[in-house]
């Protein structure tokens, strides 16, 4: 099924955090075998190079290993999981955050909102 | 090393105008190239004159360092908006036929690719319908392990889902030293197969190119929204 | 590449030739048997049989002109087809050179333009002589004139020259036409300009069969004495006239070929 990405971001920095995500909601296990880049750009329907850069990425902070002809691995060290856990968290946060400062909302009204949606949600 | 080179190239349809006027482009291999502009800008002519249907007025193209002909024809798999077929042929024919002249032609692609669209190799062409058709030409085109492919609008008339059945295809004809410039409209659902694009203005000549991915980074939109702009309407 | 192409072309056709040949000859049986009664308008013959073995006639000489047509008619039509319609865009792509693909044409063309005609002349031996009955072949054998072969051989070129010529400048014609890229004015024009030169090769074929029947030897048209150098030296420059005009209308279709796809 062919990936679709929004207008305002590079789309290899869309990929990587597609990656992050499939690792950290487990869809990926720590240790697995990843789609080589090849499979990966076929499936997504996305340039072959961009998924190259978004793996590069990855590889730079540690979430995902290379290993020669035997192809690309999620990395069995949990540091770096949880690491890409606070790298999307925080990734999530600063866009709340950029929305909320558009709208003026204060801090103390984050709050209380972020609160009732939990409510809402659970 | 450049898989296409055009130098100073001129076509005219009609006395005077000048569909591509003084036309210079070189494109690498390993790349993906979106050709874009509005209707009648002459991407389709340029695919036609790289391709070998059309002879130019002046200027040249090289392919893979070849001048036009046999040798470079035997380089490039252009799939034009058009199908080409005698419908009296069945497709396992067709498939022969391009076996037979075509060296770099991958049957056993072909049969695969044809086997998961759900296609009828001993179907004769005109008992298909015009999406089948059109899908066993792309089938056809990308079997060739090519140097330069060109598509002319190859998701034009086609449904979402075969739409994304081509695209992936096209991507998984990638390799380092071939490169496939595509023509087309829907430039939002292509972009992010593109590593660059070429811009080509009304008057002959490119108006803009470079890399998608400095679109976004540098100029903070999506193709798209690039080509909106520049080719934007007033009122 | 021109071996390849040449296969295709006669592939697309000789099955069909194959069937409409036979067929012509079963016709050319059928029309020969009929004819002695069906053009004897004498009351000698019974009015009904006359009747049936006129149709009999009408239509064996009907599928036999048929036959003709398909076999001088279907290579120029692919011609067009392959170039002028939307298969150009297949041929043109296809990686080899003009002067093969032009080739290609050229010898698909002759093939089965001269089998058609070689088969129409069996045709009309073979109506001939069931209508006729066999009176016997051929004339005297010819003293043998050494000069008879130069001047056959002369002759031979002439002749393969205009017939070369006629293909030639039938492509040409399509290739001309189809620039007013109207699909009914090109058949017109083509079949008008067209059917003209093919009946005067015809007639070729046509005289060789009456004369081979009518025992004209080739000593027949040599006057006696007047094959000598200077004859030889005249038919030399026909020869050289022909061939000529062969290689210039060549040219003239390579050059139309050259430039490219016509796209409307």
């Amino acid at each position: 099924m062919a990936w679709s990405f929004s207008a305002g971001t590079a789309v290899y920095i869309q990929i990587a955090r597609k990656i992050r995500r499939f690792v950290i909601s487990g869809k990926y296990l720590p240790g697995e075998k990843i789609p080589t880049v090849r499979q990966m750009a076929t499936d997504a329907a996305v340039n072959p190079n961009t998924v190259q850069r978004a793996f590069s990425l990855l590889e730079s902070e540690g979430l995902i290993e290379s290993r020669g002809t035997l192809g690309r691995f999620v990395t069995s060290d949990p540091e770096k999981v949880k690491r890409a856990r606070e790298i999307e968290a925080a990734s999530i946060a600063l866009e709340f955050v950029r929305e909320a400062d558009e709208l003026k909302i204060s801090k103390a009204e984050i709050i209380k909102l972020i609160e009732e949606a939990r409510n809402e949600h659970s | 090393m450049s898989i296409l080179e055009c130098k100073g190239l001129k076509k005219a349809y009609k006395k005077g105008k000048y569909v591509l006027d003084d036309f210079n482009l070189n494109i690498e291999g390993g790349k993906i190239v979106g050709l874009l502009g509005p209707n009648g800008c002459g991407k389709s002519t340029l695919m036609k004159l790289i391709s070998g249907l059309l002879v130019p007025d002046g200027g040249e193209i090289l392919v893979a360092g070849e001048p036009v002909g046999d040798k470079s024809k035997a380089l490039v798999s252009f799939l034009p908006e058009r199908t080409y077929f005698n419908s009296q042929q069945k497709i396992s024919e067709l498939l022969d036929f391009f076996a037979d002249f075509y060296e770099d032609f991958d049957l056993e692609r072909a049969n695969n690719l044809l086997k998961i669209l759900d296609i009828d190799k001993t179907a004769r062409l005109k008992t298909l319908s015009k999406g089948t058709k059109e899908k066993v030409q792309l089938i056809l085109v990308m079997s060739r392990r090519a140097r330069l492919y060109l598509l002319d609008e190859p998701i034009a008339g086609v449904d979402p889902a075969a739409r994304e059945y081509i695209l992936g295809t096209i991507v998984d004809n990638y390799s380092d030293d071939s490169t496939i410039i595509i023509t087309t409209h829907l430039i939002s659902d292509v972009e992010q197969v593109l590593d660059d694009y070429v811009f080509l203005s009304g008057d002959g000549k490119i108006l803009e190119e470079g890399s998608v991915e400095d679109v976004r980074d540098k100029m903070g939109m999506s193709l798209d929204e690039r080509f909106k702009e520049v080719f934007r309407y007033v009122r | 590449m021109l071996g390849k192409l040449l296969k295709y072309d006669i592939r697309s056709f000789y099955k069909l030739w194959i069937i409409t040949a036979i067929t012509s000859l079963f016709f050319s049986v059928v029309g020969g048997l009929c004819s002695p009664y069906a053009l004897d308008y004498s009351s000698s013959v019974d009015q009904t049989i006359h009747t049936v073995t006129l149709i009999g006639y009408i239509i064996s000489t009907l599928c036999i002109a048929g036959f003709f047509a398909l076999g001088f008619i279907v290579p120029y039509y692919r011609f067009y087809y392959n170039y002028y319609t939307d298969e150009g865009y297949l041929t043109f792509t296809l990686p080899a050179t003009k002067h093969q693909h032009l080739l290609s044409k050229l010898i698909f063309a002759l093939i089965f333009n001269l089998s058609t005609a070689l088969v129409l002349a069996l045709d009309i031996i073979v109506i001939n002589l069931l209508s006729h009955g066999f009176d016997g072949f051929g004339g005297d054998v010819a003293e043998f004139n050494p000069w008879s072969i130069v001047y056959g051989a002369q002759v031979l070129i002439i002749v393969a020259s205009v017939i070369v010529s006629g293909v030639l400048l039938s492509f040409f014609l399509i290739s001309f036409c189809s620039k007013f890229s109207k699909k009914i004015q090109t058949l017109i024009g083509f079949f008008l300009i067209y059917g003209l030169f093919m009946i005067f090769i015809i007639l070729v074929f046509f005289i060789i069969g009456i004369g081979a029947m009518d025992g004209i030897s080739w000593s027949d048209l040599i006057p006696d004495g007047a094959m000598n150098l200077v004859t030889a030296l005249l038919l030399l420059s026909v020869d050289g006239a022909c061939v000529t005009v062969t290689a210039l209308l060549y040219l003239a279709e390579y050059r139309m070929l050259d430039k490219g796809l016509n796209l409307a």
